[in-house]
């Protein structure tokens, strides 16, 4: 019987190699829309449906955010596939993250609110799907938590979008525009997470497996950019309110990350803070012209470091199962590579300043400053706090030597790691050459 | 011959007399199932041969309504033949598969009637005669007494209902003279008959209502759907309302040429009952722990949010809207209780709590597991499903005609219905877990995973392209 043969060919070793292929053509078809995006134009649009009774054009575009996006998703996809870095045993789990990175893709091309909605909805369903599947602890509960959260608020984006929407054509009344955009930002703030909303973050991305965690931070913490990026075109409703809960944001997870030895729960809330700053350098965009862009560029760098930083974490987690950064100490000796992608890494993060972060970060506080001094000042000092847990992991894990300590059960990094890393850190030369070449314009 | 079948009441004739004829046949040479169900389909398929052919003529029409009733006609014939497919999966014993067959075959050609009638009079005994074939689905497990008591109730209900109809056709024929829609003239109306016309409206209206099980109207409907057996629901609960869904705004709307009548009083009617409804429905079915209990209120918080949008003036958009939500709230429910009741293994169950729905779903294949979970998400109204945008129209509907307290209500209720429609989705997600994924499968498990799978699909698709409900532009 046909069935039967097949069912005997489909069994968990040859998914990889499916899905191989799959997240293969996925980079290529990427790389062919940005070809196409370089020659045809900066707006790709592509109207699927033409609304009559939502006054509105459902389409896809292709604009320079998406195509950064896209290449950063795909590249994920691919780089997980490729280069073998997990065991997935689970069929299922093949499936939810194809699901996942479709969506992710679509997302990233969404070109009206309605679609952008959509897939930003959709991918609570598969991440649920994930989480309650695949997280340890309490499962079902990070999942509940999760999508009461996220779909919860999210309503408040809809109504700003549906405001946004009725209100097409007839921009009389600036008052409603910026209470559309407040409530959109509400959901935003959930996505990013931004403080208050931020209380499903650590029961959701420590519990997943860390090579999830780390994608999901690479990813699915853009949602939230490309949202404002695309959707926010006035100044909310109580702006210098919102401002200040972003810097109190990235103080709160600055705080508790320091207040932590776990080294994943402090890459969780590391990226938060980051993302935090981010979300200022988009409120700062009716203040100084193109923050737009440098905040995409940080996004984009931010996504491959985090992931580069992320994979550092499976690695021990996966040889030593232990993850406080105390019981670590003296890699620079023993592992020299292992020692150059963490620090790599963290000197990025921190605003090393020959990478695109740091011209991004500088000009973030800059714009701050330029709008408020005290603003200006609480942005400097939680980047300032940020760097703290920055110099433990780093002195904890490279230079302070013991005894006895749980580096031993470690082993030089494998190659594909290795490499995985290295063209992370490739993307993010690339960007910064990028980047260096729209300041040469520019000025 | 083929003639006859072009009009709408001569195919429902037809199919009654030929589906008579097979079914004294069948008693007489006590034919096999088998043999049954191929004459059924037979007739069926002529019947949705002749729909589609209606469907062709009625497109470039320009009145909407006998369009979308014709979309609906093949709706209902196309799912009364997976019903009768299916039966003898559905049954413990293929013992009565021979007059179910005929009694389903006779309410889909009843719905068909009552989806072109314009005579009052008509409506009412059309109404009666499908609750006819309801009573005897629901109280077909004769040994179990929670079956029967809900064929009684819903025997009482349904004359209560029937009475309350005819008194507003009595009204209408004090006002104007005449029983039909199309006949009577407004300006022979005189001013001392508006009030009788006004209390027709509103008692047909409620009678209707109470059809569709619209709160405070409903406490009928969740004892009913509990006690009546899985393979009756998907007549029960998804064509009927479908069919009297649309006779209601087909009624509505024939008033609205006339502008010499208040219609605040109609439209206050249904703001009372959407509001109720939203928010009764939601929740009351959130302490439900029963699958047909929960998707029962589910069923009055949709009822709800249709008449919600009764409260504006019914354009042709609205009227879109209306249609289409109705249409893909039937399907899902349809579609729902349709793998429901094939995938229980205890087909007399008649109580279906959470756990058992959970370990029931252990069985199934994984493709229909996860086609239950996107029909289920469309059911809420969570992205990316036809029943998001659907939703989202019916919202934006609302506050563009300055309803923005309903729209309030509805966004509210709304995540409120998330809580209940997760605990579904749970078990399904549990499932997902456990499910193995089988290659090979019996033929009716093949037909069935295939059309829940297009289903799904369906309803995943078409939030990208909306065409796919053809009146929805």
């Amino acid at each position: 019987m046909p069935f039967i043969s097949l069912s005997e060919h489909f069994t968990t070793k040859s998914f990889p190699k499916i899905f191989l292929i799959y997240s293969f053509v996925s980079f290529l078809f990427t790389i062919l829309l940005g070809i196409k995006f370089f020659i045809e134009g900066p707006n790709l649009k592509f109207i699927y449906f033409s609304s009559q009774l939502l006054n509105t054009d459902l389409l896809f575009k292709v604009d320079m955010v998406s195509f950064l996006f896209l290449i950063l998703n795909s590249l994920i996809l691919f780089s997980i596939y490729l280069f073998k870095l997990y065991s997935i045993e689970n069929k299922l789990l093949h499936i939810y993250i194809m699901i996942l990175f479709a969506i992710n893709n679509l997302y990233f091309i969404s070109g009206d609110p309605i679609t952008l909605f959509l897939f930003w909805e959709a991918m609570l369903v598969s991440k649920t799907l994930i989480l309650w599947n695949f997280s340890s602890g309490n499962s079902k509960r990070n999942a509940l938590e999760y999508i009461i959260y996220n779909f919860g608020l999210s309503v408040f984006m809809l109504l700003g979008i549906l405001i946004l929407i009725t209100s097409k054509g007839t921009f009389a009344n600036k008052s409603v525009l910026a209470l559309a955009t407040f409530l959109i930002f509400i959901g935003i703030m959930v996505k990013a997470p931004v403080f208050p909303f931020h209380g499903w973050l650590e029961n959701t991305y420590y519990n997943l497996p860390t090579f999830i965690t780390g994608s999901f931070s690479t990813v699915l913490s853009k949602y939230a950019i490309y949202a404002f990026v695309s959707l926010i075109k006035v100044m909310p409703y109580l702006y210098d309110l919102l401002v200040l809960v972003v810097l109190l944001s990235i103080a709160i997870s600055a705080f508790i990350a320091i207040s932590s030895h776990d080294f994943k729960k402090i890459l969780v809330y590391m990226s938060m803070s980051h993302v935090n700053v981010m979300v200022l350098g988009l409120l700062m965009i009716f203040h100084k012209p193109r923050t737009e862009l440098q905040v995409v560029i940080m996004g984009a760098v931010h996504g491959l470091v985090s992931y580069a930083i992320f994979l550092f974490a499976q690695y021990l987690q996966r040889q030593t199962n232990d993850l406080n950064i105390k019981n670590y100490g003296n890699l620079t000796i023993c592992y020299p590579i292992l020692t150059i992608i963490l620090t790599t890494s963290l000197l990025i993060f921190a605003g090393f300043p020959i990478t695109a972060y740091f011209f991004s970060e500088f000009y973030i506080l800059s714009a701050t400053l330029k709008y408020s001094f005290f603003f200006g000042i609480f942005l400097a000092l939680g980047i300032a706090l940020n760097l703290i847990y920055k110099a433990r992991v780093f002195y904890y894990m490279v230079f302070k030597k013991y005894d006895v300590f749980t580096s031993e059960k470690l082993q030089e990094i494998p190659i594909n790691y290795f490499l995985t890393s290295l063209i992370l850190f490739i993307g993010v030369f690339l960007l910064t050459l990028y980047y260096s070449d729209i300041l040469y314009t520019a000025y | 011959m083929i003639n006859i079948l072009y009009g709408p009441i001569q195919l429902a004739i037809f199919l009654i007399s030929v589906g008579y004829i097979f079914f004294i046949i069948s008693l007489i040479f006590n034919l096999s199932t088998r043999y049954i169900i191929s004459l059924n389909v037979l007739l069926l398929l002529i019947a949705i041969l002749a729909s589609l052919n209606k469907i062709v003529a009625h497109q470039t029409l320009s009145n909407n309504f006998l369009f979308i009733a014709s979309i609906f006609l093949l709706v209902i014939y196309c799912s009364v033949l997976l019903i009768i497919i299916l039966l003898p999966y559905q049954l413990s014993t293929a013992k009565h598969v021979n007059e179910l067959s005929f009694f389903f075959l006779l309410a889909s050609a009843l719905m068909n009637i009552l989806l072109y009638t314009f005579n009052y009079v008509y409506a009412y005994l059309l109404i009666e005669a499908m609750a006819f074939s309801f009573y005897l689905f629901i109280a077909y497990y004769s040994k179990s007494l929670s079956s029967i008591e809900s064929g009684i109730k819903y025997y009482f209900v349904g004359t209560l209902t029937a009475l309350i109809f005819l008194l507003g056709v009595f009204f209408f024929y004090r006002a104007t003279l005449v029983i039909s829609f199309d006949q009577f003239n407004f300006i022979q109306i005189t001013k001392e008959n508006i009030l009788f016309f006004i209390i027709r409206i509103i008692l047909m209206s409620t009678a209707l209502a109470f059809k569709l099980g619209a709160a405070p109207l409903h406490f009928w409907l969740p004892e009913v759907y509990h006690g009546a057996p899985f393979y009756s629901l998907p007549m029960v609960i998804a064509l009927s309302k479908l069919t009297i869904g649309y006779f209601l705004i087909y009624l509505l709307f024939s008033l609205y040429p006339d502008f010499n009548i208040d219609f605040t009083y109609i439209k206050g009617l249904f703001y009372f009952l959407a509001v109720f409804s939203m928010i009764l429905g939601n929740l009351l079915a959130i302490k439900q722990r029963d699958v047909k209990k929960i998707l029962a209120y589910s069923s009055v918080a949709n009822v709800g949010y249709l008449f919600s949008l009764l409260t504006i003036d019914l354009s042709n958009q609205v009227i879109s809207i209306y249609s289409s939500y109705l249409l893909i709230y039937s399907l899902s429910v349809f579609f729902f209780f349709l793998v429901l009741s094939f995938i229980i293994k205890d087909k007399q169950t008649i109580y279906l709590s959470l756990h058992d729905f959970s370990s029931n779903l252990a069985h199934a294949n994984f493709f229909i597991v996860m086609s239950l979970f996107l029909i289920i998400l469309n059911l809420a109204g969570f992205p990316p499903t036809l029943g998001f945008l659907l939703k989202l129209s019916i919202i934006y509907q609302l506050i563009s005609h300055n309803q923005i307290v309903l729209a309030l209500i509805f966004v509210l209720t709304t995540i409120l219905s998330v809580y209940y429609y997760w605990t579904i989705i749970s078990c399904l997600i549990e499932s997902i877990k456990k499910v193995q994924i089988r290659l090979y499968l019996p033929f009716s498990e093949i037909l069935v995973t295939l059309i829940v799978l297009f289903i799904g699909l369906y309803f995943l698709v078409g939030v990208f392209t909306p065409n796919v409900i053809p009146f929805f532009k």
